[in-house]
């Protein structure tokens, strides 16, 4: 079996001319791209716009990618560098919470099959506006880093190499999310049950 | 460590499971392709260093209220004393408040502080690396164990005025003094006078304890606020004791990652750890943190100052002497019942996502080739290690389950008090 390459070793190929190399890397990381720029952009279409940009952008770059950090880690910065450009140049504020938004789709869509209940569906399609909505509500800064770390799933470090700031300050920054989504939740009639999690 | 604070931050079960497990928005296999052989396309017309540095830089701005909670360099770095606390320190000495002697023993500190920055602008420090930084930790670790009696100060610094004159001599005399013996002779002027402020304080009844945890209190951008732990609470406030650097360190049973709450951690090098890591063997790694420690003796402070050279050693001497009491005494006091009943009844949001975070890459590899995630119940035991785990999804029943099994098996979190805890991921492939 032959071993998969790394993403380091992929740059490095890239980096020496090999435009496939980089296509590997594109393949491999665009899903996970994508995921981040929906949930920063709450737009599938410019998601897919910011997703391509973020590897040619990336590829304009690769003579500057120094190897300290995770190839994954230096594309994720580009494309939070590029959500937040796309957010600032919009002229009008969406309204996220509709059933336009993507997030909501992607979460009724993965649900459909084993959801018959047409009540149990109204409950989720509820809970995950109204948490979009609590997110939505969140600065620039709490929102991308809740993102990253709890939808994305990044390790805090990951996160404080994309971010460019302490492990301190990332885990500082989903403590205040949580806690100002807990309230926002709160509001909106959604109230923590610990026990039940057990 | 604030973990009732952070229990309370949970959210809604079906919040967190959706939270944890956000699929993406759905696309076929074919759609994916597409948009790869379009990106791939672009890229070969790209030319490489075509794109700007700004795309390059971290990304965002810092939160409000951010500097005050959270450092903005990392943790690791030593934070920077405040160079100019000596001349404040004897400033305050030469105050109304302070009583005429002191202000005539001071005010030869003073001057030969001020001379000293004048004719030697601040320059950059050239010690070792892990060597104490700055004057104001030596300082606080002498403030403990002064004398009560004023005569000793007194004489030492009498020959200290007599050191601080170096300054202006050498400036009469031009350059036959170096200015190596210009800045030792106002440096133990400054020493002198800091002793003697302290001393002077120490004689109207203050008790000039010196902690590492004030020493902490008073770093200028701690990581987060500052707690007293619930062990460190629980010595009797009226001894004065001298904290261990253990009382900084996360403990067994906190997370080793960062959190919000947690005191600050010196790094190896920073003026609070050095002195437990000039000892050799540490009798316990938690001794110190609950039993209040015994006052040690007086030091020969005479000698201190006698020898400027050596003054900052003796000043860290005794801070490492105070230590290997404390962990010693410490270590035959440990509370058992009070760490039992400080472990939190199930560990945190943050460190089981810490935790597992910290192995989901391995677990995420082994779905290499699936299309969609798994879904993996880890359950912890109150040891903080994983008991078991559960995986249910296509990667149920194929080599790939116990690939994931052993992944997530390595991931720990702090101790807890129930007996076990459990909580589901979404394992997507990479």
């Amino acid at each position: 079996m032959v071993a998969k390459e790394t993403d380091r070793e992929l740059v490095d190929a890239a980096r020496g001319g090999n435009a496939e190399a980089f296509g590997k890397l594109v393949r491999r990381h665009q899903k996970r791209v994508f995921r981040l720029a929906v949930h920063l952009l709450r737009n599938g279409a410019e998601a897919e716009d910011v997703t391509q940009e973020t590897f040619v952008r990336a590829y304009g770059a690769i003579d500057r990618f120094d190897g300290r950090s995770e190839p994954f880690t230096w594309l994720y910065r580009i494309a939070v560098n590029l959500s937040l450009n796309a957010i600032r140049a919009r002229r009008t504020a969406r309204n996220a919470g509709t059933t336009d938004d993507p997030r909501i789709e992607a979460v009724l869509v993965e649900r459909r099959p084993g959801m018959a209940d047409p009540a149990r569906q109204t409950t989720d399609r509820e809970l995950a506006t109204a948490l979009c909505d609590g997110i939505d509500s969140l600065s620039e800064t709490l929102r991308t880093t809740l993102v990253l770390v709890t939808i994305d799933g990044m390790s805090h470090a990951e996160a404080a190499e994309v971010l460019g700031c302490p492990e301190g300050t990332v885990a500082w920054r989903i403590h205040e999310a949580r806690k100002k989504l807990r309230e926002f939740l709160s509001s909106r009639g959604h109230s923590p049950d610990p026990d039940s999690e057990r | 460590m604030n973990t009732p604070e952070r229990e309370a931050d949970r959210l809604p079960e079906q919040t967190e499971a959706l939270l944890d497990g956000w699929p993406a928005p759905s696309r076929s296999a074919l759609e994916w392709e597409d948009l790869a052989n379009a990106t791939v396309a672009r890229i070969r017309e790209t030319e490489v260093g075509s794109t700007g540095d700004d795309l390059l830089a971290p990304p965002l701005p810092k939160e409000e209220s951010e500097g005050e909670l959270s450092s903005g360099k990392p943790a690791s770095t030593p934070e920077p004393m405040d160079e100019p606390g000596l001349l404040a320190i004897a400033k305050a000495a030469v105050s109304p408040d302070a009583g005429e002697d002191a202000k005539d023993i001071v005010r030869a500190g003073l001057r030969a502080a001020e001379y000293s920055r004048q004719s030697h602008p601040p320059a950059p420090p050239t010690r070792a690396a892990g060597q104490r930084r700055g004057t104001p930790s030596s300082a606080a670790g002498l403030q403990g164990h002064m004398p009560k009696s004023s005569a000793r100060p007194v004489e030492a610094v009498h020959a200290a005025q007599a050191r601080s004159e170096l300054p202006a001599s050498a400036k009469r005399e031009g350059d036959k003094m170096g200015p190596g013996v210009i800045v030792a002779g106002s440096m133990l002027a400054l020493a002198a006078a800091v002793a003697l402020y302290v001393g002077i304080h120490t004689s109207r009844g203050e008790t000039p304890v010196a902690t590492s945890h004030e020493s902490a209190q008073a770093s200028p951008a701690p990581v987060s606020p500052v707690e007293e732990s619930p062990l460190a609470s629980a010595a009797p406030a009226d001894k004065p004791r001298m904290l261990a650097l253990d009382d900084l360190k996360p403990t067994e049973s906190e997370p080793a990652q960062k959190e919000p709450g947690k005191v600050v951690v010196p790094s190896a090098t920073s003026p609070m750890s050095l002195a437990l890591n000039n000892q050799e063997e540490k009798p316990s790694a938690t001794s110190a943190r609950s039993a209040p420690a015994k006052k040690a003796a007086p030091p020969d402070l005479g000698n201190a100052q006698a020898a400027p050279a050596q003054g900052q050693k003796a000043a860290n001497g005794l801070v490492l002497k105070e230590t290997e009491e404390a962990t010693t005494e410490g270590a035959a006091e440990q509370p058992a019942a009070a760490e039992k009943q400080a472990l939190p009844s199930r560990p945190s949001v943050g460190a089981i996502q810490g935790a597992v975070g910290s192995v989901m890459a391995g677990a995420r590899s082994c779905l290499a080739g699936q299309e969609t995630g798994s879904k993996a119940t880890v359950t912890f035991g109150a040891d903080g290690h994983v008991k078991s785990v559960g995986v249910a999804g296509p990667a149920a029943g194929t080599p790939a389950e116990s690939c994931v099994r052993s992944a997530l098996m390595g991931a720990r979190v702090p101790p807890f008090s129930e007996p076990e805890y459990s909580a589901s991921f979404t394992v997507r492939p990479p």
